[in-house]
């Protein structure tokens, strides 16, 4: 199976076999934390086998130093803020914010979030805390796709 | 003899493999149908649950943007009108105007006939959350499709 393991800035990409342990590939810096990229984040231990936690053909895991990132979304002159796992996604810091912001499922389809103040969304794959580094906190906001005309 | 490896194409199997694609395949968002070199075939998860099969040309990339044209995959052929999305925001990027007239394919910024058609050069200043630029990887033309199709659906059609 196809194995990324993002860390502070960059990620590596492997494959391993499903039995193998994750201490067998993985690398930590010391005092990091593991986590596997999902929804959630969940952290996970280091001796257990690749087919304990990843279902599919592929996975990614993350390390960081800080059990939980504080986020706050910007929109429309608001702003929420909540906790998550280094290892939650874009993706669902996305959607967690759609949902506190109360955004109808017709324009959150035209939404999407990015570090705030800067020019591109954010890859939605990938875990934020790969986004945010060393740091435990991060602000971002959501953003109206553009439909270029002409 | 030597065999030459197309850097297109082995850029494209590299994108295959990265993990912003995986990640979009174990979501479930696209899945691969096969690679049959210049083309890439894919299926597109649409809002309804249905699936849009795209074939994708590759044969510059990624110098230039891929270039993707709706196809039905089970019958290897293009898809025809009543084959495409439906839902409100369908036409923003399957326009009946343009996109007709180019094998409906779709209009957006990542799009390699679209930027090379209505020679829009500036698109990359004025979009660059969505235009395509040398950096991108193919999981981010994937990205665009996917995300213009949450709301759409898939008709069924009979055949």
């Amino acid at each position: 199976m196809r194995v990324h393991q993002y860390t502070e800035g960059e990620v590596r990409s492997f494959d391993v076999e499903p039995t193998e342990r994750l201490s067998d590939h993985l690398v930590f810096a010391e005092e990091s934390i593991l986590f596997l990229v999902s929804e959630e984040g969940q952290p996970v231990a280091v001796d257990v086998r690749f087919e304990e936690v990843i279902l599919g053909g592929s996975g990614a895991f993350v390390t960081h130093k800080h059990p939980t990132i504080e986020v706050v979304v910007h929109y429309q002159g608001r702003a929420v803020q909540f906790e998550v796992s280094p290892g939650t996604r874009v993706d669902s810091v996305r959607e967690r914010a759609i949902r506190d912001f109360s955004i109808d499922a017709t324009d959150a389809a035209d939404i999407g979030i990015r570090v705030l103040g800067a020019t591109e969304d954010l890859d939605p794959s990938l875990p934020i805390g790969h986004v945010v580094h060393a740091h435990h906190k991060i602000e971002l906001e959501l953003v109206a796709m553009v439909h270029p005309q002409g | 003899m030597i065999a030459t490896v197309n850097p297109n194409q082995e850029r494209v199997e590299l994108d295959l493999l990265e993990p912003a694609f995986l990640d979009g395949v174990e979501r479930g968002k696209w899945r691969v149908v096969g690679l049959q070199w210049p083309y890439l075939l894919v299926g597109i998860a649409a809002g309804d649950g249905g699936e849009l099969g795209m074939r994708i040309e590759l044969d510059q990339f990624p110098t230039q943007a891929p270039a993707g044209i709706p196809w039905i995959l089970d019958e290897d052929r293009a898809s025809t009108i009543n084959e495409l999305p439906t839902g409100a925001r369908a036409e923003r990027i399957f326009r009946s105007g343009w996109s007709q007239g180019h094998e409906w394919t779709p209009y957006m910024a990542s799009e390699r006939l679209v930027t090379r058609v209505n020679e829009h050069p500036e698109w990359q200043q004025m979009y660059p959350s969505r235009a395509w630029n040398v950096s991108r990887h193919l999981s981010f033309y994937l990205e665009q499709l996917h995300r213009e199709l949450r709301t759409c659906g898939i008709p069924v059609v009979a055949r």
